[in-house]
């Protein structure tokens, strides 16, 4: 099994009407045999541009970037279900691609209806199936549902169904497209597990803007940039690479703000200043000063660190401290030693109006970066004490009961 | 090259065939008449074309059922119809019926030409035995060339599956072709050979028109089995019919190397 990719350039366009002119005379021409696609027309775009890329069995590659930088355009062309308008692309071997985990599913059909015609689909005997469905019950936990039809299964049924679909045979490269979110927590942690085990002797093929997927399932990592490779080699460098690319994203920042004037602030580590785009290490302490101007006294106020995906991390508020802000001017917070993963990070400061409703204030986003090549599941990696013990493990009737805390 | 695009026809067409019984399961699973809904619509047509040929007859303009109950001529006229013109609309739509699939999975296109087809042999199964039911209770008597009905059928049935298939191709990137069709359907159908006989005067313009064209020529000749009465040239109806199904492999080849070019545009 291998895939070479050979100066493959793969085009689109930006116009609906010009890409159907323009998808009727490619197909006209491919189909007399006279297919020169290997350059752009009037509102074409290249998606991918000159990937070079060779991928020996047993690899697993995690493809990053940034939304339209071409990883799933990469993904399709290798899986056959769209072709190359430039280069060689060889692959020997099965692909099977994990894409749209519901896709083809039939609303009126029942979920075993449904699988047996994806069984088909993929090549599997009745034999197979036979023993394939009774795995795909247990596993997709659809006992009771798996002779209803889908229409009436949750979002998260439906994709629990359709992961077990997809793995009905394994092939020797596997593409897995952004799919691996699937159903709660406990479920996707099953299919994690599952996957292990499913991913011995066969290739893997990530694409992935989980950083923490990519780095538990691969071996290499790819990083694309506006359709070209910009990185092809060691997943934690990967990662470096695509926090780097995220930063300048968020560097140039056109969060919406308000009344900026009214706060402003500046992040410190043990008495040096980090400036905008500036660097920290992992677990170095940060405190934030504030300078305030007309906000009223009783407002609340908070800061807020959000990761490079802009998802909130952390949240420091004034009111959970119960600090009452009495119209100081200046105000110093703070926040303690970042634990945190490897990667950029922005933090703001918000102000709510004494009422408690209405935002009085947004800041501008200052970024900085914690240095350090530990990537895991969740941003806050705190370091705590692990020791050998001799103590036995308490009974559940000895465990503490539950604390209530205010608020 | 023909052998390598039909090496992979046997699981093709277990595929196709689970995709058919899919169609024929779900397309009246929300309706309450369900299945009856194949013999409702044409009834309805015929109650109305009975009633509109006894009011123009009053006027003094007469439609000629060649002696056929006016019923039943209708009825036999919208059910060949419906599946015909039903059969050939899919075929145009071929890519966007397997567009779920094949955005998904590399897959031959064919498979879903073959259920479309599948799904509409099924459809003139049920139609042929209503047409045979219809004859019976209304004392209707078969034409002379009733015999050769089903196989006149099986090849009108696959020149609308073989021409909607080859209008796939322009049909998936505009939808003018379908939009044209469906605009001057009623005007298509009312003039089509299978509810008017073929004019006996051969120099007719219509005449021509009807049995020329390879949409007319094969239901001008079921016409012509179903009811007796003038029986069309039938070169024209053999032409196309074989033709039709020679340069099916050669439209399966097409489809599978430019199938991934027209799917990525859907």
């Amino acid at each position: 099994m291998t895939v070479l990719l050979e100066g493959i350039c793969k085009k689109y366009s930006r116009n609906l009407k010009t890409s159907l002119k323009y998808g009727l005379r490619d197909a006209l021409k491919a189909g007399a045999g006279r297919a020169d696609r290997s350059t752009l027309r009037t509102g074409e775009f290249w998606a991918l541009r000159d990937i070079d890329m060779r991928i020996e069995p047993g690899e697993r590659i995690g493809v990053i970037g940034r939304n339209g930088a071409g990883k799933s355009t990469l993904s399709k062309l290798i899986c056959g279900i769209s072709l190359p308008d430039r280069g060689k692309l060889t692959v020997t071997g099965s692909v099977d691609q994990i894409i749209e985990l519901t896709a083809g599913f039939h609303p009126n059909l029942t979920g075993r209806e449904n699988a047996r015609l994806h069984a088909l689909i993929k090549g599997l005997t009745d034999a197979e199936f036979r023993s394939e469905i009774e795995r795909i019950i247990e596993f997709s936990e659809l006992e009771t549902f798996i002779d209803s039809p889908t229409k009436f299964y949750s979002s998260g049924m439906k994709a629990r169904l359709g992961f077990c679909v997809a793995t009905m045979r394994k092939p020797d490269i596997l593409i897995v497209d952004e799919a691996l979110a699937v159903g709660d927590l406990r479920f996707r942690l099953k299919c994690y597990e599952f996957l292990e085990e499913y991913l011995k002797d066969t290739s893997l093929i990530l694409v992935s803007h989980s950083l923490s997927q990519i780095a538990r399932f691969c071996n290499r990592g790819v990083v694309l940039e506006k359709g070209r490779m910009i990185h092809d080699g060691g997943v934690e460098d990967a990662i470096d690479v695509y926090s780097e690319l995220n930063s300048d994203n968020t560097k140039s920042s056109k969060d919406a703000v308000l009344n900026e004037e009214r706060i402003n602030f500046k992040l410190e580590s043990g008495g040096v200043t980090i400036n905008d785009g500036g660097s920290i290490r992992y677990g170095d302490a940060l405190s934030v000063l504030l300078n305030i101007q007309d906000i009223p006294p009783g407002s609340q106020i908070f800061i807020t660190l959000d990761n490079a995906h802009r998802k909130h991390v952390l949240e420091w508020h004034s009111s959970r401290s119960r600090y009452e802000y009495r119209g100081e001017e200046l105000v110093s917070v703070n926040l303690g030693a970042m634990e945190l993963n490897g990667g950029y990070y922005r933090m703001n400061v918000q102000a709510i109006a004494p009422n408690g409703h209405d935002l009085i204030c947004y800041t501008p986003s200052l970024v900085f970066k914690v240095e350090g090549k530990l990537t895991g599941l969740a941003d806050v990696q705190p370091n705590v004490l692990w020791q050998p013990t001799t103590q036995a493990l308490a009974a559940p009737d000895q465990t503490y009961n539950t604390t209530e805390y205010e608020g | 090259m023909i052998t390598k695009c039909f090496s992979s026809l046997r699981s093709d067409l277990a595929v196709a065939l689970m995709l058919a019984k899919r169609e024929s399961k779900s397309r009246y699973s929300t309706s309450i008449l369900d299945y009856a809904w194949i013999i409702a619509g044409p009834s309805i047509y015929a109650v109305v074309f009975y009633f509109v040929r006894r009011e123009l007859s009053a006027s003094g303009i007469t439609i000629d059922t060649g002696g056929v109950n006016p019923i039943l001529y209708a009825f036999i006229g919208v059910l060949m119809w419906q599946v015909w013109f039903d059969t050939l609309l899919k075929q145009i739509d071929v890519f966007k019926y397997g567009k779920p699939f094949l955005r998904a999975q590399p897959m031959n296109p064919e498979v879903f030409f073959f259920a479309i087809c599948l799904s509409s042999f099924a459809d003139l199964f049920v139609r042929l035995l209503l047409i045979a039911i219809a004859m019976i209770v209304m004392l209707e008597p078969p034409g002379s060339y009733a015999v050769w009905t089903p196989a006149i059928a099986i090849i009108l049935l696959m020149t609308a599956n073989v021409i909607g298939f080859l209008l796939a191709l322009p049909g998936s990137f505009f939808s003018d072709i379908v939009k044209s069709l469906q605009s001057i359907s009623l005007g298509l159908f009312l003039a089509s050979p299978i509810f008017y006989a073929v004019p006996n005067d051969t120099s007719a313009v219509l005449y021509q028109l009807n049995v020329w064209n390879p949409f007319g020529a094969s239901l001008a000749v079921l016409h012509g089995t179903l009811h007796g009465g003038t029986f069309p040239t039938l070169s024209p109806f053999l032409a196309w019919g074989s033709g039709l199904l020679l340069i099916l492999p050669l439209l399966i080849l097409l489809y599978r190397r430019v199938g991934p070019l027209i799917v990525e545009r859907l």
